[in-house]
């Protein structure tokens, strides 16, 4: 029996548990407004949620699932767009589909955990166990000492058993492969914890589809019987799948990670309206600049000059007066004359006579240039720079805060908090029929829930997951990150505390843009101890966010098992495209578009949105004001 | 609570909470009361306790109730306490200022009292009161108490065996921790400048290493400054760390006056008389016998201020030809007039006798400039300034002081109004001009780069013009003086010094000297010009004449254009002929009139035109008439 709302008007309708969508939850409901606010996910936060790493798998394979089965279904969708209800043009929402244009080039690797000398095997090392199905009865040899598979000897059995299921009329059937293949695994791994038997299934789906896929072929490439064969026998992979299945509740891994200047936009609203008391912050410790094969710590506080050792006295005093400079530029127009239009790198290097890497940290470390600091001039040069500067200092010798549990869900769940408080409703995977517009007025009047159910509003806030494919152009040219999630084993440096942030500046990593990386550890409660959690993202260039990030990984990250102790081995690597997307089209003056999270670090964009919105849906009302003081609670009416 | 609107205090509740308040306040009072009826009925019992801790633990500030406090402690553990209850009482009591420090954590009382319960109870635990103070200061780095604190219970943990051995490198190691958290901390600077010499002692550690440590704390400090020029706790450790030379006192020389029956002794320094310099003279057996007589400066024109000065006249109590005078003056017979400078061996002088100058071209009453230049001068045999740190040798010390004024020069090449900068780069000039002596080429060098960088801070840093006037005159003075010397015809070409006697050949005489329109503010060692019969200073800034007391055979002085406001020290200058203090600031008739109280010269011409209080109230013929009664020889010049 499906719960029905007894309230069915409010004021506003909220779409989406997003950060926009969040925050204008808490500051309509905060001055009174009727809220209620659904969100088709079973989670909040939207496409800036933080996940767990079950969820996230979950979340990649109904993403990708969706690429693989999108192209027969669009027949189907076209005709459902019209409808009539009540006189109202019933426009159907399409989550899945909508959800998955903001991503794109997803893939993920698992790799296998380097072993300790007293780990028990998951695989037996009973050579009586042969692979089923195939007639070559030779049995499977595993090395005693480390548990890999001996595949000089093996691997012309899997070699032919992916022969065998790709090319057998036997298995047509997507279920029937992923049987074989579960046996197979099953046959091997004897350890039958629930972990195990979910990383079997999973990776056994995965084959399955890939084997599909490629059955449609004519001709079954060597490099595609490779894959296949390979995946058969890499019992590693499942193992590790199963541990961080295992310990998946530990991690909340942000789909759009973002850092909390210490002074700005968002800092300022937590603190007001008091959703600062729902959350918790740690300081972020260090940022890291590469250069040749080095990582430097970059100086970027008074302290941090000081202790630099790896510049010189004169680079140190030259550094700090541009700093100086700029956390107050405005007020010595004098020093920047003449070159306000020029770019920022001819102020630095003409008027302040910084070059080389230190040039490079301030560009991209200090100033947080993402993009090409060929499209920055001197006055946007300064106001980043200014913007991070006035962050050292207040909560102690960094810039940024980074959300405990994870960002994006968490100040998110916050602002709900708020909404909630002053009386807003909240139903999570609760998905959305059709809105519903009034064609003669064109404005939106309501909507129909999966229930059924007409629920009607003067506004309607939606995340554009939610909005309806019509309003979809196509092919439009939308703000594009290449992000990777990976969980390695170790710190990436030294002494970098709970979070560290990890800059490439431009062309050291054959990369066009600058590439973050931010890591994460147990301090931050986002990941289980000796998990570290790294965030990589760049504007997106080349043909993949693989390819994109790859070779900055590879500088961070051990690829080769084994190859160095000193190094953090990779478990778990998901690469993939988002986008912040735009609708050109005409949408109903009252409904509010959440914008996707953007390319650059912080919140700051967003919140600033956020609150234009707010004064658009109610002019000259305050946003988010504090609540009453606690030390008032006696007096509650 | 969700769900539910609050509202907002009403005026009623906010009365209640005024009521509530005041009442606070009222049995505060009385509280306070009660325990100095207490006190004064010498009640040391429990309820006094009671008392005492109801009271500080409002206000950890009230001082008189610590002390009450302390007397009931005392009262309750004399007697039959054994130590576990003393032991126990204490603890007790340590938690409860653990508590109150946190109303205050800056609090004298609160430091006072913990300090004193750990010196009385009978098991301090030293290590926690580390712990604690550990605490403080990552609350606080800067807290001043916090770091006394910690020395407190440093110098205590150094007495057990087991911290001895490390303590000194794990807190020199703290203060790194602190200093590279902010390095804005001078309690964390200065921490270090008391470590380091205990470092130093370490007996494993040889002296490259050490050394290297003290290499490791420029660079340190470096790094500092260049972060933040404008960070003075930075600088002061720097300077902490370059030291200063004692300068040494010394006599610059000494002669027997026949005519008037006088000593004349002349210091390069002002000093004391803590005990009368010795005199003894020769008798016919050749023997040596003490002269009896007194001392006095010729400084200023009070007794008081001839308690100290350059110039000391002893005046035998018989008068009589002696043969072969010698002054012996001791360190500790002196007091220095600063801690910059000592007088470091006995002195003995012996006495040139002859007649006073302006009588006869004798030879015999002279100072010899050779002396005075060679006085200036760093003693390179006693380097002491950084033996607590690690004894140099003066090439080392030469070395260090030059390759940090490179530092600091490429420092103000990026910053050139670091006024910061600026006064390091006068103090390491300075400090390498008295090592390699005031006559030298490169001496006169850094003289004049001493004035350009006064010049410069004197208009950076208008809060210190005064202090940056003072500097520079200091060295156009010892410039001019290098000069003099340089300049006289028959300035020896060789010298040779040995434990401060004067050299009986090869004297110069000098008599005149001219120093105009330098924008002079003080003559600092009046005493080198004792030997000037004429002497120019017109067109400077100066603001006092006193110096004048000094110079005893001065003929001519003309200080026209200064910044004088009152004429002193003249009336004791028998030789005076001729003062010229015309254009100068000097305020009221009685300023000018009172310098010739007591007047002892004979003909005298004083210009005094041009002074302000001309121009108030010209009163010429009256001024002359009193000018008359109190100096009869002296004529005076007024014009508007």
């Amino acid at each position: 029996m499906p719960q029905l709302l007894e309230v069915t008007e409010y004021d506003v309708i909220i779409l989406g548990t997003g950060y926009i969508e969040s925050i204008l939850a808490g500051a309509l409901a905060r001055i009174g407004k009727s809220v209620l606010h659904l969100d088709a996910n079973n989670f909040y936060g939207g496409n800036w949620s933080s996940l767990n790493f079950r969820e996230l798998l979950e979340w990649t394979r109904s993403i990708k699932g969706f690429v693989e089965f999108s192209v027969n279904k669009s027949n189907q969708e076209r005709q459902e767009r019209q409808e009539r209800i009540e006189g109202k043009k019933a426009l159907m929402t399409n989550f899945t589909k909508v959800r998955q244009q903001a991503y794109s080039t997803i893939e993920y690797e698992i790799y296998p955990i380097p072993k300790q000398v007293d780990d028990i095997p998951l695989v037996e090392n009973d050579d009586s166990e042969t692979v089923p199905k195939v007639e070559s009865q030779e049995t499977l040899q595993y090395d005693q000492d480390d548990n890999i598979v001996d595949s000089a000897i093996t691997q012309p059995d899997y070699d032919a058993l992916a022969r065998f299921l790709l090319t057998s009329e036997e298995y047509e059937q997507n279920d029937t492969i992923a049987n074989v293949i579960t046996e197979q695994f099953k046959s091997k791994i004897l350890v039958r914890t629930r972990e195990n038997e979910e990383a079997i299934a999973i990776e056994s789906s995965r084959l399955a589809q890939l084997l599909q896929m490629h059955k449609n072929s004519e001709n079954i490439s060597e490099e595609t019987l490779r894959h296949v064969s390979t995946s058969l026998s890499n019992f590693e992979r499942i193992e590790t799948l199963a541990v961080l299945l295992k310990e998946s509740k530990r991690y909340c891994l942000d789909l759009a990670p973002k850092l909390v200047p210490c002074r700005g936009e968002l800092i300022e609203l937590l603190i007001n309206s008091g959703v600062a008391k729902y959350l918790e912050f740690k300081a972020m410790d260090k940022t890291y600049i590469y250069s040749v094969d080095a990582f430097d710590k970059v100086p970027c506080s008074k302290e941090d000059v000081f202790t630099n050792q790896s510049i010189s006295l004169v680079e140190k005093r030259k550094l700090m007066r541009f700093l100086t400079f700029a956390l107050d530029y405005t007020n010595f127009p004098d020093t920047y004359k003449g070159y306000e239009e020029k770019l920022f790198v001819t102020l630095l290097t003409e008027k302040f006579k910084i070059d080389g890497k230190l040039l490079m940290a301030v560009l991209y470390a200090i100033a947080l240039i993402r993009n090409d600091a060929n499209d920055v001039n001197t006055i946007q040069g300064l106001e980043k720079t200014q913007r991070y500067l006035r962050s050292l200092g207040r909560y102690g010798n960094t810039a940024f805060l980074v959300g405990l549990y994870g960002c994006g869900s968490e100040i998110a769940q916050g602002f709900c908090r708020i909404c909630a408080v002053y009386g807003g409703i909240y139903m999570l995977d609760h998905s959305v029929k059709h809105l519903l517009i009034d064609e003669s007025s064109n404005k939106f009047t309501g909507l129909v829930d999966v229930n059924d159910q007409q629920i009607s509003s003067t506004f309607l806030v939606s995340s554009i997951d939610y909005l309806p494919p019509i309003f979809f152009k196509g092919n439009e040219c939308w703000e594009t990150t290449s992000r990777a999630i990976v969980i390695i084993d170790k710190f990436i440096h030294e002494e970098s505390g709970d979070a560290s942030l990890t800059i490439y500046p431009p062309e050291t990593v054959k990369n066009k843009y600058p590439i973050t990386v931010l890591q994460l550890s147990a301090g931050t409660q986002t990941c289980p101890e000796d998990r570290y959690v790294l965030y990589l993202s760049t504007k997106a260039n080349g043909q993949n966010a693989k390819e994109d990030l790859i070779n900055a990984l590879d500088k961070l990250v051990n690829f080769t098992i084994n190859k160095d102790k000193g190094i953090p081995n990779p478990l778990f690597a998901l690469f993939y495209r988002q986008k912040k997307r735009t609708i050109s089209s005409e949408v109903p003056e009252n409904i509010i578009l959440a914008g996707d999270p953007d390319s650059s670090l912080d919140f700051e964009e967003a919140t600033i949105q956020a609150k234009q919105f707010f004064e658009k849906m109610c002019p000259g009302e305050e946003f988010l004001p504090a609540g009453p003081d606690p030390d008032e609670e006696e007096f509650i009416v | 609570m969700h769900g539910r609107k609050r509202a907002k205090p009403t005026a009623e509740v906010e009365k209640l909470r005024k009521e509530r308040e005041a009442s606070k306040i009222k049995e505060y009072n009385g509280i306070v009361a009660a325990c100095f009826e207490k006190k004064t009925k010498c009640e040391y019992d429990k309820e006094a306790f009671i008392l005492t801790t109801k009271i500080l633990s409002q206000n950890p500030d009230f001082y008189t109730i610590w002390n009450f406090r302390r007397s009931v402690l005392l009262n309750e553990i004399s007697g039959d306490c054994s130590e576990e209850e003393k032991q126990q009482k204490f603890s007790s009591e340590l938690l409860f200022l653990q508590e109150v420090f946190r109303l205050n954590p800056k609090s004298y009382w609160i430091f006072n009292h913990r300090r004193w319960c750990l010196d009385n109870m009978p098991n301090p635990d030293w290590k926690n009161e580390l712990d604690l103070v550990c605490k403080m200061l990552d609350m606080d780095a800067r807290n001043f108490h916090g770091w006394g604190y910690r020395r407190y219970v440093i110098s205590k943990l150094s007495c057990i065996d087991s911290y001895a051995v490390n303590i000194c490198k794990t807190e020199f190691d703290f203060t790194t921790t602190k200093i590279n958290q902010n390095f804005s901390n001078y309690s964390a600077w200065h921490q270090r400048s008391k470590l380091l010499p205990k470092l130093m002692e370490d007996k494993e550690l040889d002296d490259q290493r050490k050394k290297n440590l003290i290499d490791q704390e420029f660079e340190l400090v470096k790094s500092a400054f260049y972060t933040d020029p404008d960070d003075q706790s930075a600088w002061l450790y720097h300077w902490w760390l370059i030291g200063r030379e004692i300068r040494h006192i010394s006599v610059l020389g000494a002669y027997y006056d026949t005519q008037n029956f006088q000593i004349v002794l002349a210091f390069d320094d002002e000093v004391g008389m803590l005990t009368p310099f010795q005199v003894t003279c020769k008798d016919d057996t050749s023997q040596f016998n003490i002269v009896e007589g007194h001392w006095r400066s010729v400084s200023g024109d009070s007794d008081l201020d001839r308690m100290y000065g350059f110039v000391w006249i002893f005046t035998p109590n018989m008068k009589s030809t002696f043969t072969e005078l010698v002054v012996t003056v001791k360190p500790e017979w002196i007091v220095p007039s600063h801690s910059g400078v000592k007088l470091v061996r006995n002195i003995q002088m012996c006495c040139h006798v002859g007649q006073l100058p302006q009588q006869s071209q004798d030879k015999l009453i002279q100072m010899s400039p050779q002396i005075v230049t060679e006085n200036m001068k760093i003693d390179p045999s006693s380097l002491c300034s950084r033996e607590d740190i690690l004894p140099v040798t003066i090439q080392e010390r030469i070395n260090r002081l030059q390759s940090e004024i490179i530092t600091v020069k490429e420092l103000l090449e990026i910053e050139p109004e670091s006024k910061w900068s600026l006064q390091t780069l006068s103090i390491l000039l300075r400090e390498l001009k008295y090592i390699s002596g005031l006559n030298t080429e490169e001496a006169m060098n850094n003289d004049q780069e001493v004035i350009t960088i006064c010049d410069q801070l004197i208009n950076i840093d208008k809060l210190r013009t005064k202090r940056f006037e003072d500097l520079r005159s200091k060295a156009i003075f010892e410039t001019a003086i290098n000069n003099l010397i340089q300049t006289s015809p028959n300035a020896p070409q060789e010298i040779t010094f040995r434990d401060n006697k004067l050299l009986t050949s090869e004297k110069t005489q000098l008599s005149t000297f001219t120093l105009t329109s330098k924008n002079l503010t003080l003559i600092p060692t009046p005493s080198i010009l004792l030997y000037i019969r004429i002497l120019d200073l017109s067109h400077n800034k100066l603001t006092s004449i006193i110096f004048l007391s000094n110079l005893i055979h001065l003929q001519e002085v003309d200080i026209c254009n200064n910044c004088i406001s009152c004429i002193n020290g003249v009336n004791k200058l028998r030789f005076l002929r001729v003062l010229n203090v015309q254009s100068n600031l000097i305020e009221s008739w009685e300023a000018a009139k009172n310098g010739f109280v007591k007047w002892q010269g004979g003909e005298c011409r004083v210009n005094l035109s041009g002074n302000p209080f001309i121009d108030k109230n010209f009163e010429e013929t009256k001024w002359k008439i009193e000018m008359n009664e109190i100096a009869q020889n002296v004529n005076i010049t007024i014009k508007p």
